[in-house]
């Protein structure tokens, strides 16, 4: 049994008032939505390293057991960053269309599943509005696919995380 | 319920004749575990068993229909090399016939991006079928990780709303089952960590339907894990049997009347199936045995005898998937039902 299997130990709890006020502006600002709409009441995490925490509705307030996820994925801290979900911009996505996104080419996907940036020239449309934190979208497809940031000085969409964090992470 | 190690190991020892130690030097086997498969099936059933044994198996891709329709996928993933076969009883699934050099079914973009399930080996589709057949509702997988079956049950469940509360033991394992419900966009479950003989007290909820694929020697695997020909002393063997008895009585209190309850292994060996249930059956005069409610495959019948030991007859009802029969996994399924 490797050492991690011995030691493993994840934390869990309840969002404090202030990070729940984050994620609702970040919705807010990114997006243009109220996000009460999105929003549950009560947000849980469970962090499995210092990388990665995931944030999570809690709606049936299991008290007596150890939750460690619910079904409504709400948003990611990775790289010291607080992060929207991938589900909860799909869900924005269809009641209120495409926004704060880049729409990237195949290439640029494959790179950036795998954990890399995305270059300049792998970006085939730029969806505002233009703030500092984009959804990737896959072009074939117009999946969400994770999410990346504008470097200016390096010129690239640094990634933020993309759907294959969680297999790289969790296993 | 008071189970007595003692009793159970003075229950299920086997000693080994010549000829299972004969079989067992030639495959790499502890004794009593070929000595086990001679009673069940013959001299000359047993060696096919072990012949199955020693093949490779396919893997199996898993079509995440929530993201995608199978004949999609399935062109998505020819286009990169990869040989597929539908599978006839599960439609949304394919055989891995072949594959190219790269990149492998775990690391295709595709499978980043959620739109597929890679199982080992197509028996443990079988459960889920089985137990969700022409339902809508709750589901409890008791011992979810690493999370074939309960990504499976949420992905069935998804357009009712049904949620599938998918509770482990061991953390390592349901940090991977948290990673492919992300991975794959299922929102309709709830991830837990207990022990499941200890659930029935921190849950106040019952459950229609619920899975208990208890942690098992894993003897219907031998042909992926060679490993397991030798791990398993019959003592090892008395002490798994043992916690599943407890986990099997306890889940049966999640259960609502009418419910109905899967109890699955991924072993061939009747101590970890047959006699298990039928030690519950002994002790719970609630609980009775149904048939499965579908046909996917020909079945192998439960046994209802073994050795020195005599089960319910009602035991017969139970599913055994072989290797050497069915090309697939050990599997052994019992569907129980709840009275009211």
């Amino acid at each position: 049994m490797s050492s991690e299997k011995k030691t493993l130990k994840l934390k869990t709890g309840t969002v404090s008032k202030s990070t729940s006020e984050k994620i609702a502006k970040l919705l807010s600002e990114l997006y243009g939505v109220n996000p009460s709409r999105y929003l549950p009441s009560v947000l849980n995490y469970t962090c499995f390293n210092e990388n990665l925490c995931i944030i999570y509705g809690s709606k049936l307030g299991l008290v007596n057991l150890k939750v460690l996820y619910e079904n409504s994925w709400i948003a990611v801290y990775t790289k010291k960053r607080l992060v929207p979900s991938i589900n909860i911009v799909r869900s924005i996505y269809s009641d209120q269309g495409v926004k704060a996104a880049i729409i990237v080419k195949e290439q640029g996907v494959k790179a950036f599943l795998y954990g890399n940036d995305i270059l300049l020239e792998s970006v085939l449309q730029v969806v505002p509005p233009v703030k500092k934190l984009f959804a990737v979208i896959d072009s074939a497809d117009n999946e969400v696919i994770g999410f990346a940031a504008w470097n200016p000085r390096r010129r690239i969409y640094e990634n933020i995380y993309d759907a294959g964090l969680f297999l790289r992470e969790l296993g | 319920m008071n189970i007595d190690l003692a009793e159970i190991y003075r229950e299920i020892y086997v000693e080994p004749s010549r000829e299972a130690i004969e079989l067992s030097m030639k495959y790499g086997y502890l004794p009593y575990i070929v000595q086990r498969y001679i009673d069940i099936l013959g001299h000359r059933e047993a060696n096919k068993l072990l012949e199955a044994f020693e093949k490779p198996v396919k893997s199996v891709v898993r079509t995440n229909t929530i993201l995608i329709n199978p004949s999609e996928l399935k062109e998505r993933l020819e286009y990169l090399g990869f040989k597929l076969e539908t599978i006839s009883w599960s439609n949304e699934s394919f055989r891995v016939i072949s594959q190219p050099k790269s990149p492998t079914i775990g690391s295709t973009h595709e499978y980043l991006k959620g739109y597929y399930y890679v199982h080992r080996d197509a028996s443990s589709l079988i459960p889920a079928h089985l137990l969700l057949h022409e339902f809508s509702g709750n589901v409890l997988d008791a011992c979810a990780a690493p999370g074939g079956k309960a990504t499976f049950m949420a992905q069935l469940l998804h357009r009712t709303n049904g949620v599938v509360f998918a509770n482990d033991l061991v953390l390592y394992r349901l940090k991977a089952l948290i990673g492919h419900f992300m991975r794959m966009k299922l929102n309709n479950v709830i991830v837990t960590c207990s022990d499941a003989r200890k659930l029935k007290d921190k849950l106040n909820k019952k459950f229609e339907r619920v899975l208990v694929d208890a942690p098992c020697s894993g003897e219907g695997r031998i042909s992926v894990d060679p490993g397991r020909k030798t791990r398993t002393s019959l003592l090892d063997l008395a002490i798994m049997v043992k916690r599943e008895i407890e986990i099997l009585y306890n889940t049966v209190d999640l259960l609502e009347p009418g419910g109905v309850l899967v109890y699955v292994t991924c072993s061939i060996a009747p101590e970890e199936n047959e006699y298990v249930v039928n030690k519950v059956l002994e002790h719970r005069s609630d609980l009775e045995v149904i048939e499965p409610p579908l046909k996917l495959l020909d079945y192998g019948k439960g046994l209802t005898e073994y050795r020195n030991l005599r089960f319910n007859s009602e035991l017969e009802k139970c599913i055994r998937i072989w290797p050497h029969t069915h090309q697939l996994f050990g599997y052994t399924i019992c569907l129980l039902r709840k009275k009211h």
